[in-house]
Order: C-alpha cells, then sequence, then structure tokens
C-alpha cells in the first residue's frame, strides 16, 4: 500500500515537472521582486491599475482597439519622456501616417522618430524585432497584421533582453487562448474618453472595464 | 645600408583560383595554335603533368584534368593586390612582373623591431592566408630576387654581415638560377661556365669584352656596383578584389563565402588608411549560354552611416542579398569601393551623446539596407496651418554620398568599356 502511493507522489511530481517545462503555467516564484525603472503612463488613474503603478522596460503590451479611437494617446505622455533620450522610437507599419503637429503638441521630440511603413507582416514583423535586440530604441510601437503566439514570444524576448518598451496594437481579433505578452488590454472609445479593460497582467489578476478621461 | 627583400609568389595566378587541393588542375596558355600548361598544382604534379607540358599529354596522363585558360591580363592585377598587401610593411614596393616584389626594408627596420621581425610578420600573415611565399633579403635588389627565386630564406641571418652573407649564399647558384634570360644562359654555357662562382672570378673588363653587355650589367647589378632603377608602386586610392569561382554559384547564399573573405581585406585597406565606405559597388559577371547575353549585374549597396568593420559589413551585405536575386549562374565576383570618407574619431564614444547617435545610426543602416529607400523616413512638423502641409517625411539620413544622378553617370560609363 505504502509503495502504491510513494509511486503516485512520484508520478504527481514528473507531471508537475513536465508541466512547469513547458512553460504552461506561471509560476510565481519568476515574478521579478521588484519592478524597476517604471515609467509613468502620465494617467494617475491608469497607472494605478498597471503592475508596478506605470508601464515597465522589458514588457510587450497589446493594446485592442478600434482603429482611430484615440489608442495612441495612451501611450503618448510615455513617449514624451521616452523621446527625450537620444534614442529612437521606432514605429512599424502603422496604419496611418503619424501626424507631426499632434505629436509635437504632445510634447515628443520629432527627430527621435522613425517611421517604417510596411504591407508585409515578416517584414515589419523583423524590423519590431530588430529595434529591440539593438538596444537603440527607448520604445517600439508596431501595428502588426497577423498575431502568433510565437511571434509575440520572440518580440517579449527581445523587449526584455534590452529593457525597452514595446507596445503592440494587433490589427486581429483578440486571441483568447492566452499570450506570452506581459500586458493585454481592450481599449474602447467613449463619452469621456477610453473604456479600458486589462485581459491579462503579469503580477497581478484581470481588471474590471474602467473609464479612463483623455483630456 | 641598403637592404631589400623580395617576396616571390610561386604560382601566384594557380593559387589566387582558390581551388579544391584535390582536383587535378592545370592552367594553359596558347602558343600558336596549341595549349600548352602553364601552372599545375600539387595533384597533377604527382600524375606526371609538368609546366610546359602541351595539353593533349597532359590530358593523357591525367583526363580528369580540369582546366581554365590564363588570362594574362590577370598578372598585373593579382600583383597589384599582393603590393596593396605589402605596402603595409614597406613605403617603398616595386613590382616584378610576373609574381615577385622588391620591398625597401631598411627604412622599416625601428618600427618593427629589426629586419627579421619584420620578415617573420609577413611570413605568418601568408601562411595564415595560404599563400606560398618565399622570401630573401640582401644588400642590392637584384641579389635578393636570385635567393628569392632560388628558395633560399635567409631572413634569419644576422643584417651586420648582410653584404658577405648574400655573396656567400650566391656563390653555388647555378646559372639557369642567376639569370632568367635564356640568350645570357646559352651565351654562359658554351663559355663553360656553370655557376655564379666561376662568374666572379672572371675579371670585369673581361666580361665586358667577352660577353653581351646587358649580361655585365645584370652582374654588376647583382654586386651593387651598379644601381637597379626601380619604379615604386603608388597605392590607387581604390579598393577592387576579384574572385573567380571555378565551380559557378548559383545560389546567393554561395556568395556570402567569398564576400566574407574580400570584406575582411576591404576592412584591413580601410584601417589601414583610417577611412570608411557609405557604399560598396558588387559586379556579378554571368555564365554566357551560347544562344543568349546576359549583362553583367552590377550592385550599388549603400548605407546609412559609414562603416569598416568586417563583421558589421558583412552582416549589411547579408541583409542588401537577401532581397536579390541571380539571373544566372555566377562566374566571377568583383567588389570595388571608390568613395570614402575619413572614419569618426574613436575617442567621441567617450562622450554619452555621441554614442548613441553613433550606435542609433547602426540600426538605422540595419534597416535601410532591409527596407526600400520609401519605407523609412523620419517626420517633422511645419508652422502650416493646413493639415496636409503641417507635416512633412524626411529622409533618415543627412544624403554625404553623391547624388543619384553622379552615381548613375559613373555606371553608364563603366558599361561603356
Amino acid at each position: 500500500m505504502k509503495s502504491t502511493t510513494a509511486e503516485t507522489g512520484k508520478q504527481r511530481q514528473q507531471d508537475l515537472q513536465q508541466i512547469l517545462q513547458h512553460g504552461q503555467v506561471w509560476s510565481a516564484n519568476d515574478c521579478p521582486e521588484r519592478p524597476q525603472n517604471v515609467l509613468s503612463s502620465g494617467f494617475p488613474q491608469l497607472d494605478q491599475y498597471l503592475p508596478g503603478n506605470g508601464w515597465q522596460p522589458g514588457q510587450v503590451c497589446e493594446i485592442y482597439a478600434t482603429p482611430g479611437s484615440a489608442e495612441v494617446s495612451l501611450v503618448l505622455p510615455a513617449l514624451h519622456q521616452l523621446s527625450q533620450q537620444k534614442r529612437w522610437v521606432l514605429w512599424v507599419a502603422p496604419p496611418a501616417i503619424p501626424y507631426a503637429p499632434a505629436l509635437f503638441q504632445a510634447g515628443l521630440q520629432l527627430e527621435h522618430i522613425l517611421v517604417v511603413r510596411s504591407d508585409d507582416y515578416q517584414q515589419s514583423l523583423w524590423c519590431m524585432e530588430e529595434g529591440l535586440r539593438s538596444g537603440q530604441c527607448s520604445a517600439v510601437l508596431g501595428w502588426p497584421k497577423q498575431w502568433h503566439k510565437s511571434h509575440i514570444r520572440r518580440l517579449q524576448i527581445a523587449a526584455s533582453d534590452s529593457r525597452s518598451f514595446c507596445w503592440l496594437w494587433p490589427q486581429t481579433s483578440f486571441d483568447s487562448s492566452g499570450s506570452p505578452a506581459a500586458l493585454r488590454l481592450t481599449a474602447q472609445r467613449c463619452q469621456q474618453g477610453l473604456t479600458l479593460e486589462f485581459l491579462k497582467r503579469r503580477g497581478s489578476w484581470p481588471s474590471q472595464p474602467f473609464e479612463l478621461p483623455l483630456s | 645600408m641598403a637592404i631589400w627583400l623580395y617576396l616571390y609568389f610561386p604560382d601566384l595566378y594557380l593559387h589566387s583560383l582558390r581551388l579544391d587541393p584535390q582536383q587535378p588542375f592545370a592552367l594553359l596558355e596558347s602558343r600558336g595554335n596549341q595549349f600548352h600548361v602553364l601552372q599545375c598544382n600539387k595533384v597533377a604534379q604527382d600524375a606526371g603533368i609538368a609546366p610546359g607540358m602541351p595539353l593533349a599529354s597532359a590530358l593523357c596522363l591525367f583526363p580528369a584534368l580540369v582546366t581554365q585558360l590564363a588570362d594574362p591580363a590577370k598578372y598585373r592585377k593579382l600583383l597589384q593586390q599582393k603590393a596593396l598587401w605589402a605596402y603595409q610593411y614597406s613605403a617603398q614596393v616595386s613590382l616584378d612582373s610576373p609574381q615577385g616584389l622588391w620591398l625597401e626594408a631598411a627604412s622599416m627596420e625601428k618600427l618593427f623591431g629589426g629586419i627579421n621581425a619584420l620578415c617573420q610578420q609577413i611570413q605568418q600573415q601568408a601562411e595564415q592566408q595560404q599563400w606560398p611565399l618565399q622570401l630573401a633579403i640582401a644588400n642590392t635588389p637584384a641579389a635578393a630576387r636570385i635567393l628569392a627565386r632560388a628558395n633560399i630564406n635567409n631572413t634569419d641571418q644576422p643584417i651586420n654581415t648582410l653584404a658577405e652573407n648574400t655573396r656567400k649564399a650566391l656563390l653555388p647558384l647555378t646559372i639557369d638560377q642567376i639569370t632568367s634570360e635564356e640568350a645570357h644562359q646559352i651565351e654562359l654555357q658554351r663559355s663553360g661556365i656553370r655557376n655564379y662562382h666561376q662568374l666572379q672570378a672572371i675579371p670585369a673588363s673581361a666580361l665586358a669584352s667577352r660577353f653581351n653587355p646587358e649580361l655585365l650589367q645584370t652582374l654588376l647589378q647583382i654586386n651593387g656596383q651598379k644601381p637597379q632603377p626601380l619604379i615604386f608602386f603608388q597605392p590607387p586610392l581604390k579598393f577592387r578584389d576579384e574572385a573567380l569561382f571555378i565551380h559557378e554559384v548559383e545560389h546567393i547564399n554561395g556568395l556570402l563565402f567569398p564576400l566574407k573573405r574580400q570584406l575582411s581585406t576591404l576592412s584591413a585597406f580601410l584601417f589601414n588608411r583610417q577611412l570608411a565606405v557609405n557604399y560598396l559597388d558588387i559586379q556579378l559577371k554571368y555564365r554566357q549560354p551560347a544562344d543568349q547575353e546576359i549583362e553583367d549585374s552590377f550592385w550599388n549597396i549603400r548605407f546609412a552611416r559609414a562603416e569598416f568593420r568586417h563583421k558589421e559589413l558583412l552582416q549589411l551585405l547579408r541583409y542588401q542579398l537577401e532581397k536579390r536575386t541571380l539571373n544566372a549562374p555566377v562566374r566571377e565576383l568583383i567588389l570595388t569601393a571608390d568613395y570614402f570618407i575619413e572614419q569618426q574619431q574613436r575617442q567621441q564614444d567617450y562622450w554619452p551623446e555621441t554614442a548613441y547617435n553613433h550606435q542609433g545610426q547602426e540600426l538605422l543602416n540595419r534597416l535601410q539596407a532591409r527596407l526600400q529607400p520609401h519605407q523609412l523616413f523620419r517626420i517633422s512638423s511645419n508652422a502650416d496651418a493646413r493639415p496636409e502641409y503641417a507635416w512633412q517625411s524626411q529622409n533618415p539620413v543627412k544624403q554625404s554620398y553623391p547624388q543619384n544622378t553622379m552615381r548613375c553617370q559613373i555606371i553608364k560609363n563603366r558599361k561603356k568599356i
């Protein structure tokens, strides 16, 4: 009788090891103790919802929004701070040309903005990854036309290696099967500003929808 | 005291082809309407093939022999490539066609910590590049040439007794080693003179009356009693490296191997002159089928920032080549660079601001290599109330290379040639 319990215990241990090795579950041990160099989003309300009270470097953030719903405004205050650095802010395959006067008004240094126009998904993916890996970009903004888990994983690894900021606006519908990105949220236009809902937050639970006024 | 170093590259043409050492190979030259073996590799020599043999006999000995016709115009180019390399060791390099170089070494003694150290360095470099090289030093250019061709390596001997050593080393040499002129050899043989020792014993006045005045001049030049006029090589400020393929390259990745070697030469060329390039030209010569003519490809490869490092150049070229296709199997690859700019001072990197700038250019370089020009831009805002005029797209890089029109002109001219 004793031997069977030992065997099942062993079996369970093996199963657990297997699951951990495949990376199917997130283990609380992997969580970095304290997020460093957190960048305030510029919206106090949003900061409260973000783990670590702000955007964290080395994390990919997926934002699902209908195009033209002021979805870039969400990161403009952060970009304002980042563009002061003498590094590139790389915009890969934006669906429209970034409007220079608006960015200038938001306080961005336009000479550090580099735009890549590309219709090819593979090419834009390459640009994003190259930008992240080079360590010469303070932030990479991407509008990928397709969404593949393995590709997001590559970007996430590249971002965490170089500790750069990365925001993606996937031009696809939300895939609920999980993503390697650290943050996933949806944004919808509302009367006051945007209604946001965190679907994934690394180090926390998904949130309820909340309104973020854009002033 | 003058010290001359002679570098002799045996079978230079043959070794420049970078053959498979297992494959029997012979270079041919045409004499009249017949082909003769000019140079052949070790495998072919083991099969009994020797230089000077008619092609028909060579093929009888070894039917699997691979042959190629030598191009006389290549000789000088190959030697110039070697002179370019040797120029890093001495400011006075003189070409001795077809396969030798003179280097004036006395003035380089202090720089390299002695002539012997200099010779060692040259030998090591040649070994690394797998060039067979015979070298010798002497107090006169002519003597150095004879010793190097006879493969008498005296570079480890003391310099202060160089004149005496040279004389001693020359004594046992035979007449055909002393002079390569066939007429002189026959003339001396008829008089029963077989080696330099016997020739030395004859007084100059007797030599002058008995033999051709040219022969006397050669002998006096060996002794150093008469100066030997040499024309010194001036390195052109242009980089050109050619790779000939025995097996034609059919896939673009196959070009990366020769390019890697060519870029390392280019990188050394740039480093020696403290220069950098921001564009390269690649010319591809294709196999010509009988029924049609395929034009050579001219690829201009531009970089956002001038570059001189070997690894970075290779990486950039790799991105560029991914976009391109070959029209036909490639026979020859020519890499040229003829527009150079000064390397930026490395010290600037200590200031963090410029260091960032410098790094940012690297990413720009890579993106530019992969993307089309219209795909990459920067934006700037204008003081204009109309939205469509309020912004402007800008080239990410400041133009530091000649304008498009000028480049096109150069290429057109080249095609005419």
